[in-house]
């Protein structure tokens, strides 16, 4: 881990399209439960079943999210990238990292303690409402992508 | 000789009514005989009444009347011996013009085991048709229209056309399942014929239709008919007409039936189908058709065979991977509105004549103008065919064109070219260079036809222009492209082309310019790209976007990688899974259309599926669908118009495709089974 004092998460944040619906209270309470870290290239972020206590969200660089298979390399099935959500299940009580998270390009990331964020949200269900919502909307972008795969529409492609 | 058709034959002084008994009618056998004909005519065969050479008047079927009920086809006797006292029986004219088997071309190896491809030969019989009822005679007009109307002629059809001689026969009893006063193309001949007879208590009124009836009628040398007997022809048949209970109302239906594509009537229909293509055989407009490869035991020689095909098959269509209307339903619904909607466009006439054919040879009764009066009598609640290339029905029937020879017809017949270079793209895909027949030239997103003689023949899109050959990638997963992707430098195939519309590379000039690629995808998109990158003062803002499933499967890395650095390009691949030793992007490809510009003109190709899931998030970008652009792929055999497999609603995907502005496609993208 690298993390890197940076002067001002609340800028950081107002930067992010993600947290774009939050009023300035709610934005200098975020502020207040996160911090910037740095992963360089081929390092890894988290692993599946890591208890998992950080959301973050990706400012710079690449990550790579799979599953390790037995006997053979990582089969990674989605990259994120600036703007995008890591790790939401940290959100969720007592849930653990479902899949292997690794940097393909240096990354750059915004780590929110995930306990500490839902007891936020838990006191101002505003923010919660907010911040719930943007969730949903990459879970959900993230499940049509995976029903897609699913079909893996490339493999009996006739042409 | 030629068929003419003069519309205003009735007005012509020297086509006065003439009148012949019998004997005449033998006499005028005879004459055609003399002439060169062969002379086909109805006799009773197995229980029915069948189209055949006659070599006599003694071989018609005197006396014989044909019941007919949905499902039912009975022959019984008259009280009279009338010569023509019956209608129409399974088999139509259509036999004898678009013959059930035909041989295409047949390929041969030459001297020093080069390639050759002719056309098949082909000696025209000359035929003189007896008997063609008023309904069949716009059958063959429709036919005429298929084969010889549009950018290519059939020349098979066309021979066979121009040497046949029409002998029509108006009807003054319709059968029970018979339709044509409503459909506008019956009971009364009043085009399209060389002669025209009428049956009248066992005389015949004659009428010219056309200077070589003239001829023939002056050869003949039959006395005038009695005006009584001229009145009587126009009262036949005008009684004949009113007096036909079945009736189907041709107002309107391509926007009814194209409008209900979900009705619950197909449902219905479905169950009781039985998808065994009768219909489409004893129809005398359905024209698709098949090929089948011939080879000779040594493997020197090898001949492509067409045959009578049917949207009722599984195979009509059916790609590699699977079929596009696997379902009764769907296949049930692709011929009637085929036949009664789609035709319109396509033809500029209903498919249907009237005839009643596929009522009786039904063997469970369906019965076709029941079927479009349950979908009249409840329509669906919003019929939108917003888009549709509907024409006007035009009425009255489109004149029978004299097709004329043609020298496109060339163009369907493969020529022999070689292989300079095979370049392996992935585990399974081949880029072949292939050094095409003189004077050939493409756009982006044209197909070529590409055979080997015994194995078969495929569509495969033109993946770029090296300087002197043609590139196609192929991907090896049918018995065709697997061969064709194992040639080797020096070695020949087939090619004919190049078929199909183009990518309307200027639309996009001035504006971001998004070309979207799903797998082998890329491959007709590829001369698109070179072309955009290529005028960086036309295009300055062009964005690649493409998806594979793994990072092996990726096309054109070598050529990718040399595009980076391009100023006018930006390239964002993604996988949908990967290794570790993958650094891009992994997800799936619609992913990166999240900020598609609403400025942007894009050009999408890949798997259905993947169209599909790419368009709607453009579309969701506020991007307009006329600047969005789709390639389809359907079962393609002909590649001109001809076979009917390619066809997805009113379109001819090897015609009127396989590039697509997406409006023109849009009421049928989000739906399977077309
Ligand atoms: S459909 Fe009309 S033209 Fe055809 S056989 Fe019946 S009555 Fe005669
Ligand atoms: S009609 Fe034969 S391929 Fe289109």
């Amino acid at each position: 881990m690298n993390p890197n004092g940076d002067p001002d998460p609340a800028a950081v944040i107002r930067e992010l399209k993600v947290f774009q619906s939050l009023g300035g209270p709610q934005v200098e309470a975020l502020a207040g439960i996160c911090r910037e870290v740095r992963y360089p290239a081929g390092s890894v972020i988290f692993r599946e079943g890591d208890a998992g206590a950080d959301i973050y969200v990706v400012l710079e660089g690449r990550v790579a999210l799979g599953v390790a298979i037995p006997g053979g390399p990582d089969m990674r099935f989605l990259s994120l990238g600036p703007g995008d959500f890591l790790g939401w299940s940290a959100f969720l009580p007592r849930k653990p990292k479902m899949s292997n998270a690794r940097a393909t390009e240096p990354a750059r990331l915004l780590s929110i303690d995930g306990a500490k964020l839902r007891s936020l949200c838990d006191q101002d269900h505003d923010m919660g409402y907010r911040v719930v919502l943007e969730i949903l909307s990459a879970v959900s972008s993230r499940l049509q992508a995976t029903r897609l795969q699913l079909i893996d529409m490339y493999r009996a492609e006739p042409r | 000789m030629e068929v003419e058709v003069k519309a205003e034959a009735k007005e012509d002084a020297r086509s006065t009514v003439r009148a012949i008994d019998r004997d005449g009618l033998e006499r005028l056998l005879g004459l055609l005989r003399e002439e060169g004909y062969r002379t086909i005519g109805p006799t009773v065969r197995d229980g029915a009444i069948v189209y055949d050479e006659i070599e006599s008047v003694r071989d018609l079927p005197a006396g014989w009347k044909d019941e007919q009920a949905p499902g039912r086809y009975r022959l019984v006797r008259r009280p009279d011996d009338a010569l023509f006292g019956h209608v129409v029986g399974p088999i139509s004219w259509k036999a004898f013009l678009f013959r059930p088997r035909e041989t295409l071309t047949a390929a041969a190896r030459g001297e020093g085991g080069a390639l050759e491809f002719r056309r098949a030969p082909f000696e025209p019989e000359r035929a003189a048709f007896i008997g063609v009822r008023s309904c069949d005679l716009a059958a063959i007009a429709v036919q005429d229209t298929v084969f010889t109307g549009g950018p290519y002629v059939e020349p098979r059809y066309a021979a066979l056309r121009r040497a046949a001689f029409i002998v029509a026969v108006n009807c003054l009893e319709s059968g029970a399942l018979c339709f044509c006063a409503s459909m506008g193309t019956g009971p009364r001949a009043r085009r399209g014929f060389d002669l025209a007879l009428t049956e009248i208590e066992g005389r015949f009124t004659v009428e010219a239709g056309s200077d070589a009836g003239r001829r023939l009628l002056e050869r003949l040398g039959a006395e005038e008919a009695r005006a009584e007997d001229a009145a009587r022809v126009e009262e036949g048949t005008a009684r004949c007409a009113a007096s036909m209970a079945k009736r189907m109302d041709p107002a309107g239906l391509p926007e009814l039936l194209l409008g209900n594509l979900d009705h619950p009537r197909w449902d219905e229909v479905a169950a009781r189908c039985l998808a065994c293509a009768n219909c489409t055989m004893v129809c005398p407009t359905c024209f698709c058709s098949t090929v089948e490869e011939t080879s000779d035991l040594t493997g020197s020689s090898a001949g492509r065979v067409r045959v009578w095909g049917s949207c009722f098959t599984e195979e009509h269509g059916k790609v590699h991977g699977g079929s596009y209307r696997p379902e009764i339903k769907d296949r049930y619904r692709q011929w009637l509105t085929h036949k009664l909607a789609s035709w319109v466009p396509q033809f500029g006439t209903s498919g249907c004549v009237g005839c009643g054919r596929c009522i009786a040879w039904c063997p469970v009764g369906i019965d076709i103008t029941e079927e479009v009066a349950a979908i009249r009598a409840s329509p669906g609640p919003v019929p939108d065919v917003q888009g549709l290339p509907l024409a006007p029905v035009p009425s009255p029937l489109p004149a029978p064109r004299a097709p004329a020879a043609s020298s496109v017809e060339e163009d369907l017949v493969p020529r022999p070219a070689a292989v300079t270079a095979a370049v392996r793209e992935t585990p399974d895909t081949v880029t072949l260079h292939v050094r095409p027949p003189q004077g050939f030239s493409f756009r982006p997103g044209q197909f070529n036809m590409l055979s080997l003689p015994g194995v078969g023949e495929v569509p495969i899109s033109i993946s770029g222009w090296d300087g002197t050959a043609v590139e196609h990638t192929i991907r090896a997963v049918g018995p065709v492209t697997r061969q064709l992707a194992a040639l080797r430098p020096g070695q020949e195939l087939g090619m004919r082309g190049p078929y199909g519309s183009s990518w309307p590379v200027d639309e996009a000039k001035g504006c971001p310019a998004w070309v979207v690629a799903g797998g082998l995808g890329l491959a007709p998109l590829r001369p698109l790209v070179r072309e955009l990158i290529g005028r960086p003062e036309d295009f300055p803002e062009v964005r690649l976007i493409g998806g594979s499933r793994t990072p092996g499967d990726i096309l054109f890395v070598r050529e990718i990688l040399g595009w980076i650095g391009r100023r006018n390009l930006q390239t964002h691949l993604t996988v949908d899974r990967a290794g570790p030793d993958w650094r891009g992007s992994i997800g799936v490809v619609t992913q990166l259309l999240d900020d598609a510009s609403i400025e942007g003109v894009y050009f999408v190709c890949g798997p259905e599926i993947m169209m599909r899931f790419a368009v709607r998030r453009i579309l969701e970008a506020g991007v307009p669908p006329q600047r969005v652009y789709v390639s389809m792929e359907r079962n393609m055999k002909c590649a001109a118009g001809f076979c009917g497999c390619c066809q997805y609603g009113p379109l001819f995907v090897c015609k009127d495709g396989p590039v697509f502005r997406y409006d023109s496609v849009a009421y049928l993208f989000e739906r399977s089974g077309f």
